[in-house]
């Protein structure tokens, strides 16, 4: 613990430096509170409204979940489908790119037309944003194999669903980790993209329907426990690479 | 079972050329060699002889142009599974353990894994990997590797082990000690084995036969049979006969350029 809070401590001290700045700035100009509210205050609500904020929270960080566990088995599946045939990766790569073109905030509203309120077009919205890291990043570790490896495999007698199975996979499990560092970080702002054209709860939707109250402190309480999830979800993506993908820092030093 | 043959490999005539950018390049211009039973054999030669095609072709990764190729009669698709090809790097997998990467073979070849673990364990004295078994490969050394990788080529038990300059990537001390294993190893296994090298004491130390290649095109400039009976011990690098010969195979590499 002590040995984690040294290793972090810049990180704390430039959360104290700006809080600190912010804290000061907002006395000594005396800016109004729904303009912009001191740190204290903003701390003040999130104490005062816990229960309420949990409650956006747990919702919030459901549609982030299960939308990332679909990107990564789309993902895994898209990318495993454009290693094994070069008639899938022509077919499929470009409209996957293209995917990416489509302004997400132009979807949002139709997939709420196409399949109504509720949970599913939040984990669609953030799925669709947060596939593609981890198809690029997979389709990159498969192939990034030795060929004296693939020489090898043959020599041995391999065959494709071989060397599939017994190269293939477990090489892109690094760059899948990679890929899935990005794929969480983006999901936390799927999340909150797909509240925001159409829902009744989650932390997206507290945004939303604070501001024009000029409840400044809680969308700032929101934004604070957002970046809260992305950094507690990147961390525990980071530990199960660590458990999962041993060789991996070794690979790399 | 064993079929009684003389000639174990027998190649005549291969030739190779491979397209760069479009133009043609003559790799391999008239290779012949033949190799017996349990005979070892070198082959010798400068950088981009085409030793490596060779090896592929033998292998039956590739396809010569033309000239014939008999390994113990099997035909080019068969090659592939049958001929033990031990590459210049380890090529450990990363994420396998030393014993999870010596039975990679066996694994292709179907052999469940409490028999594959079976067929290793014997091995790991011999090989200098006795406790190193659960330890993954880049806790070892680069001798160690480099036996591993042995190990996993053949406990497949191939019908002709392929060496291309398996010790190159070693220290000289480490390159000397491996060479000495390997002489006593192949003693005891009585294996075919065609040895790339560029390290003319390897070649005569370990084989019977040496085949010096020349430049590309790569063909077959000398053959030199080395006369020591086996078993042999490191001590034949002292002998005069062992310099004469050495010398005499040196003065074909240098008058390659």
């Amino acid at each position: 613990m002590i040995n984690w809070l040294v290793k972090w401590s810049p990180a704390f001290g430039i959360v104290c430096l700006i809080v600190g700045a912010w804290q000061l700035l907002v006395k000594i100009q005396e800016i109004p509170r729904w303009l912009l509210p001191s740190p204290s205050s903003v701390a003040t609500t999130i104490y005062s409204d816990h229960s309420m904020l949990m409650r956006h929270t747990l919702v919030t960080l459901e549609e982030i979940i299960l939308g990332f566990f679909l990107a990564l088995a789309a993902g895994v599946i898209l990318a495993s489908a454009i290693c094994l045939s070069q008639t899938i990766e022509k077919a499929l790569y470009p409209f996957i790119i293209a995917s990416q073109t489509v302004p997400i905030i132009v979807i949002a509203p139709m997939l709420l037309v196409w399949i109504g309120y509720g949970l599913a077009p939040k984990i669609i919205v953030v799925a669709l944003i947060s596939f593609f890291p981890i198809v690029v990043n997979t389709v990159d570790g498969m192939k990034s194999i030795d060929p004296d490896i693939q020489k090898l495999m043959r020599t041995l007698g391999g065959q494709k669903a071989q060397v599939f199975s017994k190269i293939m996979i477990p090489s892109s499990l690094p760059y899948l980790f990679s890929g899935l560092r990005v794929a969480i970080a983006i999901s936390v702002i799927g999340a909150v993209i797909g509240e925001w054209v159409g829902s009744s709860e989650g932390l997206g939707y507290l945004m939303i329907r604070s501001k024009p109250q000029f409840q400044t402190e809680r969308v700032f309480a929101a934004i604070i426990i957002l970046s809260f999830i992305g950094v507690g979800l990147f961390a525990l993506i980071t530990y199960f690479e660590k458990v999962l993908v041993p060789w991996s820092n070794e690979q790399r030093n | 079972m064993e079929k009684i043959v003389d000639n174990h490999i027998n190649i005549a005539g291969l030739k190779k050329t491979i397209y760069q950018d479009g133009k043609p390049l003559k790799i391999l211009d008239g290779v012949d060699l033949s190799i017996q039973k349990s005979e070892v054999i070198s082959v010798l030669g400068p950088s981009g002889c085409g030793k490596s095609t060779l090896l592929n072709i033998i292998a039956g990764l590739d396809e010569p142009d033309e000239g014939d190729i008999n390994i113990n009669g099997l035909d080019f698709g068969s090659r592939l599974g049958s001929v033990g090809y031990m590459q210049q790097k380890d090529l450990l997998l990363p994420w396998r353990s030393v014993k999870d990467n010596v039975i990679l073979g066996l694994e292709i070849k179907g052999v469940s894994k409490r028999q594959s673990y079976e067929m290793v364990e014997p091995h790991f004295q011999s090989f200098g990997l006795s406790g190193f078994e659960s330890n993954y490969p880049h806790t070892l050394s680069g001798g160690m590797k480099q036996r591993a990788s042995f190990l996993r080529t053949v406990i497949t038990e191939p019908d002709i082990l392929l060496l291309d300059e398996p010790f190159s990537a070693l220290d000289a001390l480490n390159r000397s000690r491996l060479q000495i294993w390997l002489l006593d190893l192949l003693e005891g296994i009585q294996r075919t084995v065609l040895l790339v090298t560029h390290d003319v004491d390897e070649a005569i130390m370990l084989s019977d036969r040496i085949y010096v290649m020349t430049s590309r095109p790569g063909r077959i400039n000398s053959v030199e049979e080395v006369p020591y009976p086996r078993p042999r011990n490191r001590e034949i690098v002292n002998d005069s006969s062992f310099v004469g010969l050495k010398s005499k195979i040196l003065s074909f590499l240098w008058d390659q350029d």
